[in-house]
């Protein structure tokens, strides 16, 4: 009766019970929750990657902190960061038991990359590593089903980003995989593999049907210290090729309807920096495009035509124009540059070389700048020029180019000087001055190349009321230094303080007066004048007085003993042979020749290669011009190589001479225009003079410290 | 009058099909129950610390989002200085510097998204004074200030960032040859005309 059936009922309570457990066994097998996908709609002009992560047991702990690092990075500043691009993720390993869902958890659907979305982290943080590496549940498949999990998110994406660590485990997995790919491919779908440390021919299959093709594969390091800058750069490139950029606003899709021409018209400009180098120094060219309408984006083409003009070529009108740029329709950037050459005279005056960058320009990219060396057969006075030409300059169909005035760097030459056997002293007075020289410095210049630095120097020290740049003292850059900075090579500069120089003792002293001391042995007013051309003489001895400016021609001093003292202190000697002191043995200090000028100026002639003498520069002018008869400079005039030997004073120097300080090996480098060798014969003829021997009596020495 | 004794439980008599049934669902039970404590048991042998730093990852990036969550909703309200509280709260709490100086960044990285990148890179710069070390600090300002064309101090940043990538907060395991190419590629831009 009913007792039966209200007991069959209570009997059957256990067993539905027990079945329920059942089933909610079962279901706690599965792993962890995950955010279902919502079917949101699609808007177009958005670009959809999908990344499947790899949680496979070879993953380790670390290797999750730093995925989900470099995963979390992708949405901030920096990162892909584009409310065009949404990102969703799945997750795959192994899921032994098979099930239609769960085996891609965690997974999140589409959010914007623009900004850290707290659900998306925290699904990933979920992500946790057991289990193998089955390739077609990567691709949410599992016996050929997709997983009605990640349907939803599957079927919106444009990009599957399949990352992976590992070889297929179960190795059948890659088949399954090959045919959810093919699947995805018959949708439109385009799927990216990232090989993590790993090989590629189970990828390159799955992907493209053969081990060999790695067509859309490509690496991440094996600890994913690059994940984040790899992912950005292959998702942002395949939605550009999904997604192609507006040809006239590199900021809107194709798509877009606001994508239609807009005008602009663009600049180019290039700047040489310096514009003058030595061969093997290296120049700075700088490249900009500027655009008169701020309200448009273009992206334009762009190259470089490089350019030698030969030395002693004007250059003019022909590559440079009054508003900076010239339009051209020619049928090539090469023709360009051909048309150039021939404008310039042809190929004996100009000849096209080796160009800059090119390449795609946009408002947001730029050019870079350009370091080019000056090249080792480069020639004195060659200009080397930089033209930068936009293809499309405006929005319109002409011109078809537009290239900027060229920016050119001149081949030069900086000469430099020596000085042998004593100090180089700037900031004293001669004792008629009444102009105190308290703020002279030295400056000298110093050339880089390769390994060494090259420059002008003194045996011994240098000593300025000013600061002492570049010039070293203790002969520090005698055949190169390979130190650049200047502390290393000035150990007998003298120093205030941090500043190599500023030794203000020297702006209180005075330079001997030479002058002086001779006219107290010689008797000024019955010495014999000079006038006019002077042809010295072996019978020429003693003081003679210059009637005027004079002009000295060669000698050699080969008369032992012979001794002039030139005295033109209010007027101009001019130097236009060679003054030696000849090479003949002398026994006594008596036999000793010397020249002593004392004028007001003291100009030597550029065919001049040797003067020994005194140069005492102390008349008003003071000056002192080593290639007095040459105004305009260059390497082809005032070339010959100077030496004075003797002590050389003035209120100025104008070192002119141009040898020396090109070629390609330390010796030509090294070489100087002017030599200022302060010999021993000078001492030892003063002390001769002054002390009326004939010998040297040593009966005590005081040496300096030796000099290494 | 005789009455019957009738128990109140009582078992109705079951075919042997029945029973046969009812038995093999049970085995079915007792399998399944034994098979998961079995991998349970398995995929937990000796991952005790393992499921702890789980676990504590993702009360972490709940923590995390629960502050973001709250800060974001204060700026859509338009109130900043509440949003700005809701961090200052958590970072007075937090003992950790590091941990401190990653809320600030989170703070910043709430600021910028929502439009105010000066706000977010005075935040990094508060982070910045807190500790000598500055890697995450300047990895943040680096690309902080590239995106608002600051290239000057955008490059003297990455060059911090990658004098700092010895760092224990560098979990990204960036090595300095990645920030001197950024460096060099920010130079790049630099020569850009507009």
């Amino acid at each position: 009766m009913i007792v039966r059936r209200k007991n069959s009922f209570i009997a059957l309570l256990p067993l539905m019970t027990m079945l329920g457990l059942f089933i909610a066994a079962i279901a706690g097998l599965v792993g962890v929750n995950s955010t279902p996908a919502s079917a949101a709609t699609i808007e177009p002009g958005f670009c959809r990657a999908s990344i499947v992560f790899d949680r496979s047991s070879s993953v380790g702990t670390k290797d999750l902190l730093t995925l989900r690092k470099h995963v979390e990075r992708l949405f901030q500043v920096g990162g892909i960061y584009d409310d065009k691009v949404e990102l969703a993720f799945w997750s795959f390993s192994s899921n032994p038991y098979r099930k239609p869902v769960g085996y891609n958890n965690p997974l999140h659907d589409f959010v914007s990359s623009k900004g850290v979305h707290v659900g998306f982290s925290q699904s990933l943080a979920k992500l946790r590593a057991f289990g193998g590496t089955n390739y077609e549940q990567a691709l949410a498949h599992a016996d050929g089903k997709q997983n009605s999990d990640v349907k939803p998110i599957a079927d919106r994406t444009d990009i599957i980003v399949f990352l992976t660590d590992g070889m297929p485990s179960p190795a059948g997995s890659r088949e399954g995989a090959r045919k959810a790919a093919l699947k995805y491919y018959a949708e439109g779908r385009t799927i990216l593999g990232g090989l993590i440390g790993t090989t590629s021919r189970h990828m390159n299959y799955v992907l493209n049907g053969s081990e060999k093709n790695g067509t859309n594969t490509f690496n991440v390091s094996g600890n994913y210290n690059d994940l984040s800058l790899v992912l950005k750069q292959q998702i942002l490139k395949k939605c550009n090729e999904l997604n192609p950029p507006c040809e006239y606003n590199a900021e809107l899709p194709a798509t877009s309807p606001d994508c239609k021409v807009t005008p602009y018209t663009l600049t180019p400009i290039v700047s040489a920096n310096p514009s003058i180098r030595e061969v093997g120094e290296s120049v700075s060219y700088a490249y900009s495009i500027t655009n008169g309408r701020t309200d448009s984006r273009p992206k334009v083409n762009y190259s470089t035509i490089g350019l030698r003009v030969n030395s002693g070529v004007s250059t003019g009108p022909v590559i440079g124009y009054t508003n900076g740029y010239k339009d051209d329709s020619s049928s090539s950037v090469a023709a360009i540059g051909n048309s150039l050459v021939a404008q310039l005279g042809g190929s004996s005056k100009a000849a096209v070389v080796s160009g800059g960058p090119s390449g795609v320009w946009t408002p947001s990219t730029g050019i870079g700048a350009e370091s080019f060396a000056i090249p080792a057969d480069a020639r004195v006075g060659d200009k080397y020029c930089r033209i930068l030409v936009i293809e499309k300059p405006t929005e319109a169909n002409n011109p078809k180019y537009r290239y900027s005035s060229a920016a050119c760097v001149a081949v030069g030459s900086k000469p430099k000087v020596h000085v042998y056997g004593g100090d180089v002293q700037v900031g004293r007075s001669f004792t008629n001055d009444s102009v105190r020289s308290l703020g002279s410095i030295v400056r000298t210049s110093t050339t880089r190349l390769g390994t060494k630095t090259f420059g002008s120097w003194s045996e011994y020290g240098i000593m300025a009321p000013g600061t002492i740049t570049g010039m070293a003292s203790r002969a520090g850059l005698q055949g190169g230094n390979m130190a650049s900075t200047q502390n290393i090579w000035s150990s007998l500069s003298f120093a205030n303080e941090e500043t190599i120089g500023e030794f203000n003792d020297v702006a209180s002293g005075w330079i001997p007066d030479i002058t002086d001391a001779l006219l107290r042995i010689y008797d000024k007013a019955t010495a014999p004048r000079y006038s006019g051309n002077v042809a010295l003489q072996p019978t020429h001895k003693g003081l003679y007085v210059a009637s005027g400016d004079i002009t000295l021609g060669s000698y050699d001093f080969s008369t032992p003993g012979q001794t002039i003292v030139i005295y033109a202190p209010s007027s101009t000697v001019t130097i236009n042979g060679n003054l030696t002191y000849g090479s003949q043995r002398m026994s006594s200090l008596g036999e000793i020749p010397q020249l002593v000028i004392i004028a007001d100026r003291i100009n030597i002639t550029s065919g001049v290669s040797r003067v020994d003498a005194w140069l005492v520069a102390s008349g008003e002018s003071g000056r002192i011009d080593t290639c007095s008869d040459i105004t305009a400079l260059s390497v082809l005039v005032c070339e010959k190589q100077l030496t004075i030997t003797g002590p050389v004073t003035a209120k100025q120097l104008l070192l002119k001479r141009t040898a020396g300080a090109q070629g390609s090996d330390d010796i030509s480098r090294d070489t100087p225009a002017e030599i200022f060798n302060m010999r021993a014969d000078a001492y030892l003829w003063v002390y001769a003079l002054t002390a009326n021997e004939r010998r040297v009596v040593t009966t005590y020495t005081s040496e300096l410290s030796p000099r290494f | 009058m005789k009455h019957k004794k009738q128990r109140r439980f009582q078992l109705p008599r079951l075919s042997f099909r029945i029973k046969v049934v009812l038995g093999v669902i049970a085995a079915l039970i007792l399998i399944t129950v034994v098979t998961v404590v079995i991998i349970r048991l398995q995929a937990g042998k000796g991952n005790t610390e393992a499921d702890d730093q789980y676990q504590q990852i993702i009360r972490e990036a709940e923590a995390d989002g629960r502050l973001r969550n709250q800060a974001k909703a204060e700026i859509s309200k338009g109130n900043e200085a509440a949003a700005d509280e809701v961090y200052q709260q958590a970072i007075v709490k937090e003992r950790d510097v590091n941990k401190k100086i990653e809320l600030y960044i989170d703070l910043a990285n709430v600021l910028y998204d929502t439009g105010r990148p000066y706000d977010a890179i005075d935040t990094v710069k508060k982070a910045e004074a807190l500790s000598d070390d500055k890697f995450l600090a300047a990895d943040w300002l680096s690309r902080a200030y590239e995106s608002q064309d600051d290239y000057v101090s955008a490059i003297k940043y990455y060059k911090l960032a990658g004098q700092s990538v010895a760092s224990p907060q560098n979990e990204y395991l960036f090595e300095k040859s990645y920030y001197d190419r950024e460096v060099a590629r920010v130079m790049r831009l630099q020569g850009r005309g507009n």
